[in-house]
């Protein structure tokens, strides 16, 4: 039963939460990561505003917050009204804020209160921009950097994290990385919709404020709902106020906490369909006879033996011996392929640009090397490999010749 | 007078640490940097003058092989280039070359020649096909010395996400062999 609400056949009562759920909404940039300090309903101004938490003055970001407020926000309903965005960073270009925003935003409109990280139940990181439709639009960039710079804050956040980005963002994959390191989870959001489907299993997972006479509840399938049959439909109310009471959904609790567990929402992870890694890329390994004659051949431009590496099977089998020079990878196809190498390999890699910790793209006219400083025997590295939607990775093990072990 | 005996004692213990810089300008053969210099570069709204070559060498009486392959320290300097110009680096004892945006917040997308594929070791290709460096970031091409006479790259450079050709800025980096 709903409080205040007449007694739903679906729902089912469980417990009676007072508090309304925190949450703290973290805006990386590329210089920094910002959290929305506050977010507060300001009728009385002339217009929305976006300011830093200590600074009256509006961001340069102001202008498109309001056009986002009187625009696609407004679209959705509600009483026309003005608002004010504090941040704790400066934002001073770009558009990736708007998810977080837009997101804060939507999580308030379900009851749930902003708090620091260390206060807060839920820490939700997003990235990207939004279009007219609310949906994600554009290139979400740089999102390996937004990651590093929000590293102190999502490791406070551990397993409350949840990391939310376009699916089309071509490093959407070191986002689902972060979240599996976390224990968080993440969700490569298409659409308006999945981004309020996320919010109501987050929120209304843990707590499901009722609206004391407020707009009527809308039912929302529940990610287990979409994966088992027959389909059930569980109703999700929309939230109001500040202190309202909370109630749970039981018998979709259990579901929804296996379905998470197991990873099944549907816009949730990697696909499982799709181009194997063989098929995506070409993997070598490039020798000579020594060491010696390895460093002379990379320095003098000679060319090396090059030995085709089998990605059928993982691990890749890499015989880590002092020979190895390089491993060369190159795209299969007329497509680029998305190359993503975990650290695994510091140290062993010669100065320069490698794929370590970013996106590198790889095409079949230019395929990229990587070279040894010296051979990485007995190390293990996961390779991330990705063409369009698909996202695989395979890893590979530098076997030791002598059969020591690492 | 107690100041001026400090600061006479300061200069006199900091004398040691020029004169080995200069050591290791001398043996690259390349001018250092005037401290004014540091000041004479800022960063305004030419692309162009947010971009830093650094050049990396191995230490006096090392190898590019000790630099890249024993991860021996490099001795790193930084030029900054002029639309138009032509920046000359000799080839010898050349390891690394770097190129940075020091702009602090817009990114900026950088364009190589081709050329630049023959000595460079390995690198990452959007750089011949425009790269794009957030503020702070550094793409690092390690270096092989080729005998190639004189070889010149031309590199464009522009703020990321301009539409007009006439914002594009380009210098030459020729590199000689001698």
């Amino acid at each position: 039963m709903l409080d205040g609400g007449r007694p739903d056949p679906h729902t089912a009562v469980v417990t009676v939460i007072d508090a309304p759920p925190r949450i703290a909404v973290l805006v990386p940039t590329t210089g920094g990561c910002a959290r929305v300090a506050s977010l507060v309903e300001r009728p009385r101004l002339a217009r929305s505003m976006a300011t830093h938490v200590d600074d009256f003055r509006p961001l340069p970001i102001a202008e498109g917050y309001h056009r986002l407020v009187e625009g696609p926000l407004a679209a959705l309903g509600g009483a026309p009204s003005h608002w004010h965005l504090a941040l704790t960073e400066r934002i001073d270009t770009g558009r990736s804020w708007e998810l977080p925003v837009l997101l804060a935003h939507r999580a308030l409109a379900r009851g749930a209160m902003l708090a620091d990280v260390d206060a807060a139940d839920l820490v939700l990181w997003a990235t990207g921009a939004v279009d007219g439709a609310l949906d994600p639009t554009g290139e979400t960039r740089f999102v390996a950097e937004k990651l590093r710079h929000s590293e102190a804050l999502l490791a406070e956040a551990g397993p409350r994290a949840r990391l939310l980005v376009g699916a089309a963002a071509p490093e959407a994959a070191l986002v689902t990385e972060a979240a599996r390191r976390l224990g968080g989870q993440s969700v490569h959001t298409e659409s308006f919709s999945d981004l309020e489907r996320a919010l109501d299993d987050w929120l209304g997972a843990k707590s499901t404020p009722a609206p004391p006479g407020g707009p009527a509840a809308e039912p929302v399938p529940t990610p287990a709902a979409e994966t088992h049959e027959p389909p059930e439909t569980v109703t999700v109310p929309r939230v109001v106020g500040t202190n309202v009471r909370l109630a749970v959904i039981g018998a979709a609790v259990a579901t929804l906490t296996a379905a998470i567990a197991f990873g099944l929402s549907t816009f949730v992870g990697e696909n499982s369909a799709g181009e194997p890694v063989s098929e995506m890329i070409r993997l070598e390994r490039l020798t000579a006879a020594d060491r010696e004659a390895c460093i002379d051949a990379v320095l003098s431009g000679r060319p090396l033996a090059a030995t085709p590496v089998s990605l059928e099977a993982t691990p890749a089998e890499v015989p880590g011996e002092p020979a190895l020079c390089a491993l060369r990878i190159t795209a299969r196809g007329t497509t680029p392929v998305r190359l993503r190498l975990d650290d695994r390999l510091s140290g062993t890699l010669i100065a320069g640009d490698t794929s370590a910790g970013r996106v590198l793209p790889v095409t079949s006219a230019a395929p990229f090397d990587l070279v040894f400083r010296r051979a990485p025997t007995g190390r293990t590295a996961t390779l991330g490999v990705g063409r369009g939607t698909t996202e695989r990775e395979v890893e590979i093990r530098f076997a030791d010749p002598a059969g020591n072990a690492p | 007078m107690i100041r001026l005996l400090a600061a006479g004692m300061l200069i006199g213990l900091s004398l040691p640490a020029f004169a080995q810089e200069d050591a290791v300008n001398a043996a690259i053969d390349e001018r250092p940097a005037e401290p004014r210099d540091v000041e004479a570069y800022p960063v305004t709204g030419e692309a162009i003058s947010a971009l830093r070559v650094l050049v990396g060498r191995p230490l006096p009486g090392e190898t590019c092989r000790d630099a890249l392959f024993d991860a021996r320290p490099l001795v790193r300097t930084r030029f900054e280039a002029a639309a138009g110009d032509a920046l000359t680096l000799p080839l010898a004892d050349l390891c690394l070359l770097e190129l940075r945006n020091d702009a602090q917040d817009r990114t900026l997308e950088v364009r190589v020649g081709e050329d630049l594929a023959t000595l460079a070791i390995t690198a990452d290709q959007r750089l011949f096909r425009g790269l794009e460096l957030i503020p702070n970031q550094t793409t690092g091409i390690p270096i092989r010395q080729l005998p190639v006479g004189q070889m010149n790259v031309a590199v464009d450079v522009f703020w990321s996400g301009i539409t007009s050709p006439d914002q594009v800025q380009s210098f030459t980096i020729s590199f000689v062999d001698r």
